[in-house]
């Protein structure tokens, strides 16, 4: 399979378009992006989109290639032409689905819905736009569809296949109707749905604008030069950093939810001459429980092409990022490739990994010019029962970890995946019947690394209904995110309840339907990011203001970075450090190029030590 | 004799001082550079020639409007002073983690989390707990407090932030350890989350408070030795301090709660505008306050301010209400560059004062907006009166080697390039500013100013469809007339949830009492008459389980079950207008507030001179100017502004200059000078 025809390489640039112009489109492009995802934020109704941010709005060519926003890699348009084809649509239509099966896997787990408007400037089909916002409730197993306990994918909630939700300008009642009357929340769906086309509508109008304005030949012809300019730098950064050869990676994910055993994927990646290969077929079988991520040519190139594009993020994020890969390999029934009807709800822990794997490849590949792992993001449902009115209420909560040590930089303390916002605990104690009572940072939990991991962080929830139950999406409890360059791995999570108490008990990070009663309090302590270089060359300085903030404990500043430091000043001793660090040289494991229990450079030595130690 | 009024606004570069003849209502202004080391010597200096150049003695002064940067430079420049804070236990990391976000276009592989104003170690646990609803929970600990101050005092840490958890719902805790504190630790500077922003969110009402505590020395000093100065001088006049909300407060009030300046210069440009817009008939107007390094934009609707609750400096959220100002790193010193991969860029980094654009000859080699502008005629060559001389050929030469030549274009293109792009993200921000409120900038009057907003500004409004444009006759200190409109102004608020169906009617009337008693307070303090003082009440509404809230008036004076009612009926109307929806759903009340206005009599600006009724040497002949419509170079007519009639039409393209700013009429508009010296732009 090719991921990207047409796009890769040379291919010339289209004559007629001056830098000029080509900019004022670009401009144009993104402040269209903003107004439209403002549009969202501040109509959506629920706290998933407003105030978690879930959400983004791109823009398509008339081939479905992305021109500028965040859906890379995903085949939009193919499973909506299957249905509709060009010639069929109108101006005015909106078309709207969330089926991963049907899309194969451009939308990867039910919440996700996406509502697209065609283009259509001096009567020519010219463009797509299209909203994307994750829903808070489609009907399925529990409040909030999706989570750790479904083993099939009618567990996620309503499935909707590429449906015309409004025809030439008139919405679609029937089937509107049908759709609402299966979420628990039919008004915030509603809400929520209306928000979308909105957007979608107003990018729409942008668009049009934008032909307008520059005329379709010009425009068109700068959407074109503009793919290719990503597409350019992007394949010749790839081929810069990547030299011909192999390289594979191995990750392990804690368990499915259901079951109690690890599952792994691997990925592999070959350079011959100027052709990269990504190879994921020696990954396991897909899983009962609901981790399986359909991953695509176009997802695993975009992963690649993200990465890259951190080397020069003026360019538009558009399809020219797919142009590093020229074809993957993926195994019809494993974790990456799963086969209907599989659960694909909490793909997150999948699929987070699998982009730290891009990263691990690239590293192998370059010796370490890469970013650490990151450890997964954390999400909490939180459900009680309303002493007062009798009703279930569901608290969604969206929890921070660490991300990966870089090599130019710390890893990022205390973020969920990217621009999440998390609620405040002002907001939890006054909207439901909990307490939050501690929310820090979790010391130590940030892999040590001359780039120290980013740390995750405690948080001690307190239910004060009579009742309730809880699921818990915590990933990294067995696995941490692995260490690079030396550095290494984060700390794992953990979940406890009652701590400190004598009724104190772990709770399995990544389950649901746990019970608790009035007066329980759940601790629950998030992973950091792998460390990216040798602890042992971190600035003395940066260790002592580690422990003085308490990312760090003394004992870790001394038997992970070497540091000696002095409990009551908090000052490092220098010569004492200097001859610690050099005893430490001497009698520890030595370095390699990644970290996670052992020191490995090949992951089939990680592999064998993890079936030693902790078989299956 | 007349009475007078000053205006003072003190910016980076420059400090803009208007004296206002309250009789007549005559202005006369003086622009003279800014002294940053201690920027109260450039304000009393200039004041003393200005005052002297008109005759006007110290006792003839009623009034000085001021305003000031300090507090926004010491907290973007991160040049506060150390804070110790006290936290509810369990809180210690809320700066350090924050709503756990990073800024949505950032690439996670690159970005890096802004450093904390307090590192955590200066962030001290009190055990104690109240709960959302005011209750305590878990007593003070009273031992822990003043072991917390001593540490604070042996450390020399002497500007102390004080938030625990749900204090807006109860401040007892906060109260009683400010009491511990000045106790073990007489003299510190103490800002309580309670006064400075008694409202929920954790982390906004603390880094807000912080903020305050980080400011507060510096701000204070400031104020103090200012007064000092000024009553040095003779002037007895009281001195009125411009806030964030477009309102002024006395130098005590502001003393006490710095961070409510942190907007204090632009909240005044959009009371300029607000006051030229409204004097032309026009109640809806977009302000666009283009500088040297950014501008300025907002929204007014019905001649009133947009506020906003969720305003941010620099990295951090201030949850104050503050007039909705958008900031675009773009100004006439911005700087044109090429990416690594060769696309033009404009901004956000700006050539400032020094090096300066490459046309004023001080060092600068990066061509910026200023030197496109002068390329292509659209400045002249002389400026500031024809006391400063531009280098036309360097800028068009820095063009033509750094961007033209590498882009394949001619120099004219280049920098007509510069312009375009620098316009087009004008055109972006403020069409965000209007969606934000649920509105189309077509509705409204763009009302340009700054040093370069006359000069953009058509290119600007055609680009969006709007069909008319201001530009006050002095544009380049139209701030510091901003601050001769204002009147007194400060903000109450309390968080009280209230769910259905159990308002608490009686709860919510007494904390409006209490929030109105103390707004009336603070205007009798400020010497405000009885009859000029208002007090407007408003609440924070939402539908239940959402996470946000819209502020709407309070329907009557006092909340009864009738009032509570209109009100809710007001909350799904604004609801609907922002939003394009309303919901039959619970509605909550989450934040009460009162506003205190004190009215000050405005003379305003009169009508035009009386000698400017036309003069045969407005036309200074003509140059050649670029414009893009026109395909190159083109005569143009070019006016001296201050010698144009009421009355006046002149036909694009045209450029009207005077000594502080240039009007650059586009082909295909049409000018009009207003009585009031205003320049009225349309197209043809």
């Amino acid at each position: 399979m090719t991921t990207n025809p047409g796009m890769k390489r040379d291919g010339g640039k289209p004559a007629g378009v001056d830098p000029i112009t080509l900019q004022l489109v670009r401009g144009s492009l993104r402040s269209a992006r903003l107004e439209c995802e403002l549009i969202i934020e501040r109509t959506a109704m629920s706290a998933f989109i407003r105030e978690k941010k879930d959400y983004t709005v791109s823009f398509l060519d008339s081939l479905g290639q992305e021109i500028y926003g965040e859906t890379l890699g995903s085949d939009i348009m193919g499973c909506v032409w299957s249905h509709y084809p060009p010639e069929s649509m109108h101006a005015g239509d909106v078309y709207w689905y969330n089926d991963p099966y049907i899309s194969g896997g451009s939308i990867s787990h039910t919440p996700d819905m996406v509502f697209i408007t065609p283009v259509f400037f001096e009567g020519e089909l010219v463009a797509y736009c299209h909203s994307f916002a994750h829903f808070w409730d489609l009907g399925g197993s529990r409040p909030g569809s999706i989570g750790p306990a479904n083993t099939e994918i009618f567990h996620d909630g309503t499935l909707v296949p590429p449906i015309r939700i409004v025809d030439q300008g008139k919405l679609n009642d029937e089937a509107y109707r049908i759709i609402l009357r299966n979420s628990r929340y039919p008004d915030l769906l509603e809400g929520d749905s209306r928000a979308l086309m909105a957007a979608a509508q107003r990018a729409e109008e942008r668009m049009l604008e934008i032909f307008g304005r520059f005329g379709k030949e010009t425009t068109l012809a700068a959407i074109r030069q503009d793919q290719q300019e990503t597409a350019e730098f992007i394949r010749r950064k790839t081929r810069e950093m990547i030299p011909e050869g192999t390289y594979s990676t191995r990750d392990y994910l804690d368990n499915d939810g259901v079951g109690d055993e690890w599952h792994s994927f691997r990925l592999e990646l070959s350079r011959t001459g100027d052709d990269i290969v990504l190879d994921a077929t020696g990954s396991d079988d897909q899983t009962p429980g609901s981790i399986n991520f359909i991953a695509s040519n176009g997802t695993l190139g975009a992963y690649f092409g993200q990465h890259f594009h951190q080397y020069d993020s003026s360019l538009t994020m558009n399809q020219g990022l797919m142009a590093a890969v020229d074809d993957v390999k993926l195994r019809p029934g494993s974790i990456l490739q799963p086969q209907w009807p599989a659960a694909l709800g909490c793909r997150a822990h999948t699929f987070t990994k699998l982009k730290n794997a891009v990263r691990a490849v690239v590293a192998r590949a370059n010796g370490g010019d890469a970013m650490a792992a990151m450890a997964v993001y954390v999400i909490a449902y939180w459900r009680m029962r309303d002493a007062e009115s009798g009703e279930w209420l569901l608290c969604t909560d969206g929890i921070a970890v660490g991300h990966g040590g870089r090599p130019q930089a710390d890893g990022i303390d205390a973020v969920y995946s990217r621009h999440n916002e998390n609620y405040p605990a002002e907001f939890m104690d006054m909207e439901y019947p909990l307490r939050m009572e501690r929310y820090a940072i979790n010391p130590d939990s940030g892999g040590p690394g001359k780039y120290r991991g980013g740390c995750g962080i405690i948080r001690d929830v307190r239910l004060l209904a009579p009742e309730g139950t809880f699921g818990l999406r915590v990933e990294n409890h067995r696995f941490p995110a692995w260490g690079l360059a030396g550095g290494k791995a984060g700390g794992t999570s953990r979940v406890i309840l009652n701590p400190g108490q004598s009724d104190e008990r772990d709770i399995r990070p990544f389950s649901d339907d746990n019970r608790w009663v009035a007066g329980d309090l759940v601790r629950l302590l998030t992973a950091g990011g792998g460390g990216w270089g040798d602890p042992l060359e971190r600035e003395v300085s940066l260790v002592e203001k580690d422990v003085r903030g308490g990312f760090v404990t003394l004992e870790a500043a001394r038997s992970e970075y070497g540091v000696v430091i002095d409990p009551a000043s908090l000052k490092a001793d220098a010569p004492g450090t200097r001859a610690f660090r050099e005893d430490l040289r001497r009698t520890r494991e030595q370095p390699k190029m990644f970290h996670r229990f052992i020191y490995f450079d090949d992951d089939e030595a990680e592999r064998q030590w993890i079936e030693t130690h902790m078989p299956r | 004799m007349d009475d007078f009024a000053l205006g003072i606004d003190v910016g980076g570069t420059f400090t803009d001082i208007v004296l206002l003849n309250l009789s007549t209502g005559h202005c006369r202004l003086l622009k003279t550079p800014s002294t940053p080391d201690d920027p109260s010597r450039g304000f009393v200096s200039g004041v003393s020639s200005l005052l002297e150049e008109e005759g006007v003695t110290c006792s003839q002064v009623q009034r000085i409007y001021h305003g000031t940067t300090i507090a926004t430079n010491a907290i973007l420049e991160e040049k506060g002073t150390d804070v110790g804070v006290l936290v509810s236990e369990g809180f210690k990391y809320v700066l350090e983690i924050g709503r756990h976000n990073m800024a949505r276009m950032a690439n996670p592989h690159v970005w890096v989390k802004p450093e904390r104003p307090v590192p955590p170690e200066r962030v001290l646990e009190i055990p104690e707990r109240t709960a959302y609803d005011g209750t305590v929970v878990r007593a003070l600990d009273e031992e822990a407090v003043i072991g917390a101050a001593a540490h604070f005092r042996d450390e020399g840490i002497a500007s102390i932030a004080i938030a625990l958890t749900h204090s807006y719902a109860n401040p007892e805790h906060e109260q009683r350890v400010r009491e511990l504190v000045s106790e073990a630790f007489p003299g510190a500077h103490l800002s309580l989350s309670s006064d400075v922003l008694p409202v929920f969110r954790e982390y906004e009402r603390t880094i807000t408070t912080v903020l305050n505590a980080y400011v507060m020395p510096r701000v204070s000093y400031y104020i103090e030795n200012l007064d000092r100065e000024l009553r040095g001088m003779g002037i007895n006049a009281p001195l009125l301090i411009m806030k964030s909300n477009g309102g002024v407060i006395g130098t005590d009030t502001a003393a006490r709660q710095p961070v409510h300046t942190a907007l204090s210069g632009p909240a005044a440009g959009v009371m300029a505008a607000i006051d030229v817009a409204g004097k032309t008939g026009v109640p809806d107007c977009i302000s666009f306050d283009m500088g040297g390094t950014s501008t300025d934009v907002s929204l007014v609707s019905g001649r009133t301010p947009t506020t906003t609750l969720n305003a941010q400096l620099g990295a951090w959220p201030v949850q104050l209400p503050m007039l909705d100002i958008a900031t675009i790193g773009a100004g006439g010193g911005s700087v044109a560059w090429l990416t690594a991969a060769g696309n033009l860029s404009v901004g956000p980094r700006s050539a400032g004062a020094a090096p300066g654009p490459v046309c004023y000859g001080t060092g600068g080699t990066e061509p910026t907006v200023t030197d496109a502008n002068l390329a292509l005629g659209r400045i002249d060559k002389k400026i500031a009166g024809g006391t400063l001389t531009l280098d036309s050929e360097a800028a068009r030469e820095s063009i033509r080697n750094r961007i033209a030549a590498p882009l394949g274009l001619d120099v004219n293109h280049a920098a007509q390039g510069i312009l375009q792009i620098v316009n087009n993200n004008m055109v972006g921000a403020i069409r965000n500013v209007s969606v934000e409120r649920g509105y189309d900038p077509r509705d409204f009057a763009l009302v340009a100013f700054g040093g370069a907003g006359p000069m953009h500004a058509v290119a600007v409004a055609r680009l969006l469809g709007m069909t008319t444009v201001i530009a006050p006759p002095n544009p380049g200190v139209a701030s510091a007339y901003g601050l001769l409109v204002s009147d007194f102004k400060n903000d109450y608020a309390r968080t009280s949830i209230q769910k259905p169906p159990d308002y608490d009617i009686g709860g919510m009337q007494s904390i409006y009492e209490d929030l109105g008693a103390e707004a009336t307070n603070w205007l009798d303090s400020e010497a405000v008459p009885t009859d000029r003082q208002e007090l407007t009440r408003s609440a924070d509404l939402r539908y239940a389980h959402q996470g946000f809230e819209v502020t709407v008036e309070l329907a009557g004076s006092r909340v009864d079950g009738d009032s509570l009612d209109a009100t809710i009926q007001r909350f799904h109307q604004e609801h609907h207008r922002l939003f394009g929806f309303s919901l039959d759903q619970p509605v909550e009340l989450v934040t009460l507030r009162v506003t205190a206005r004190g009215h000050l009599e405005s003379a305003g600006r009169a009508a035009h001179s009386p000698d400017l009724t036309g003069h045969p040497d407005a036309l200074q002949g003509q140059r050649q100017v670029f414009f893009d419509e026109a395909g190159g170079f083109v005569a143009c007519n070019i006016y001296l502004r201050d010698l144009l009639a009421p009355g006046s039409a002149i036909e694009g393209p045209a450029i009207l200059e005077n000594s502080d700013s240039t009007v650059v009429i586009e082909p295909g508009w049409r000018a009009r000078i207003d009585e009031f010296g205003n320049c009225i732009m349309r197209p043809v």
